[in-house]
């Protein structure tokens, strides 16, 4: 017989497992209540987000507006695009820093929008983040694009439209200098190269980003998009992917109003006693054989069209008001 | 035969688990509790968020490429809307176009009569419904905007109008 052995009762036995399982019950039930908690918080904030970001893309204005973004605590943004359905949808995840296990908390359900066309790297993070809104004319108003990113880029030789832009950031925590030479760069910066007709203003490696301001092109981890102005920040700050989803988006957006202003057009000309004619229904019809199911490349020859348009655009009945120059 | 203090024993473990399956019914008493509370306020919130959502959404759908007066803020051009009511007449797909139930335009005031737009009344009308994919769309949100449209003499006619809109995610989140 062992005379050294603890001897434990079956009460001892029964209320250490039984204390045991409970307290594990609650362990779990709490944390998967924080999660659930976190969970529905990053819904939430999704939500906003988007509801804000749909706030600043609703106005008329036909100008460049800066904006910044500010959560309380490091917060990771994840956009995702679909193609989906008739114009597409916009999908943006939200997901804020977790103090304990995994460095991020799960994303909340994406909060989503057909008429939201959201630029920035998969997945931006930070705390505060730069925006830019722009509207997209071609010649009427497609929508706007809005570009957000976080970290600190430095602008080689931009051109004059576009250190205007940045100077508009100025009030508004602006993460963009600009610089003559790539040595006059902060050390941790995106530097972003601006070449005319083929000149890059330093070595190649030293341009994390490459934009050629004559082919309107952005050259970005090898790949190569083609823009249009409104889009030049989307597709400097912009996933590649996310970019060209985004702009076939676009496309279909200015096919859709295409066809609506050539009823227009025609239902103008029919009610008109004054003579308003339907002249613009041949170009429109281009115009819309271009944009239906195009990409960025199509993007300069649908500009084009857009200003013949823009130019045959009646005075005396316009179809459209936007000024695209 | 069971001694007295077999008897006693066996008591204290009877007492011992009454207590612990009361502390059981206790838990899961406050959990049931707390997961009502939390449900219904979150479900408050969520109403609350949508219902902000849905009138900033009738601010946004009047600012669409497809409904906006391109000269102010905020019109619509009824022109427009009636093009979109036919093309989604025409073709079932576009009835996808924006995640809603119910869209419609309606003239308040010059105060008009005849009813439901159609090709052979408009403009003599006051109600054009863009978009009506259920029968039942619930409680429409609405907000008073500008209709404006060209008039036969090439000049601009603008109204008082009031825009309606039915959203499907409200209608879940409200039910």
């Amino acid at each position: 017989m062992n005379d050294k052995g603890i001897e434990l009762s079956f009460g001892w036995i029964f209320s250490l497992i039984v204390g045991g399982a409970i307290l594990f019950l609650a362990i779990y039930a709490v944390s998967q209540l924080t999660d659930e908690e976190r969970r529905v918080q990053q819904t939430f904030t999704a939500q906003e987000l988007v509801t804000r970001l749909s706030m600043l893309t609703t106005s008329l204005e036909s100008t460049i507006r800066p904006g910044n973004l500010s959560f309380s605590t490091q917060t990771r943004i994840t956009p995702n695009c679909t193609l989906g359905g008739q114009f597409g949808t916009q999908k943006i995840n939200v997901a804020s820093r977790s103090g304990i296990g995994a460095p991020w908390n799960d994303n909340g359900i994406p909060a989503k929008s057909s008429g939201l066309y959201f630029f920035s790297a998969t997945p931006s993070e930070g705390k505060s983040f730069s925006m830019l809104v722009k509207p997209i004319l071609l010649p009427f108003k497609v929508g706007d694009s809005v570009t957000l990113w976080s970290g600190v880029s430095c602008f080689v030789q931009p051109t004059a439209e576009i250190q205007e832009d940045i100077a508009l950031l100025e009030g508004s925590g602006n993460k963009v200098m600009i610089a003559n030479r790539v040595q006059d760069c902060a050390r941790n910066s995106t530097v972003v190269c601006f070449a005319v007709a083929g000149n890059i203003p330093a070595a190649k490696s030293a341009c994390s980003i490459i934009v050629d301001v004559t082919k309107k092109t952005v050259e970005k981890h090898g790949r190569t998009v083609s823009y249009i102005d409104p889009l030049v920040y989307a597709a400097i700050f912009g996933d590649n992917e996310l970019y060209e989803c985004n702009v076939q988006r676009i496309m279909r957006r200015a096919s859709f109003l295409a066809g609506l202003y050539t009823e227009k057009s025609a239902f103008v000309a029919s009610r008109s006693q004054e003579g308003c004619s339907s002249a613009l229904q041949t170009e429109l019809a281009e115009y819309r054989s271009i944009a239906k199911n195009g990409t960025s490349r199509s993007l300069g020859l649908l500009l084009e069209k857009a200003l013949e348009l823009d130019e045959n655009n009646p005075e005396a009945c316009p179809l459209w008001k936007e000024e695209l120059r | 035969m069971i001694t007295s203090l077999e008897r006693r024993g066996q008591l204290k473990v009877q007492e011992m688990a009454f207590v612990l399956i009361a502390l059981m019914v206790f838990f899961a008493l406050a959990a049931i509790l707390y997961i009502t509370i939390r449900g219904s306020l979150l479900e408050q919130s969520a109403r609350d968020q949508s219902d902000e959502q849905a009138l900033e959404a009738v601010r946004q759908i009047a600012s669409t490429p497809e409904f906006t007066w391109s000269e102010c803020k905020g019109c619509i051009d009824l022109d427009k809307v009636f093009l979109l009511k036919q093309q989604i007449a025409r073709d079932a797909s576009l009835q996808g176009l924006w995640d809603y139930d119910y869209i419609a335009v309606e003239s308040v005031y010059p105060a008009r009569v005849g009813g439901e737009c159609t090709p052979a009344t408009y403009p003599a009308c006051n109600r054009t419904t863009v978009l009506l994919s259920q029968e039942s769309y619930g409680v429409a949100a609405s907000a008073f905007v500008t209709i404006c449209r060209w008039d036969a003499q090439e000049q601009t006619v603008c109204d008082l109008g009031k825009l309606y809109l039915s959203d499907k995610g409200r209608e879940r989140a409200s039910s």
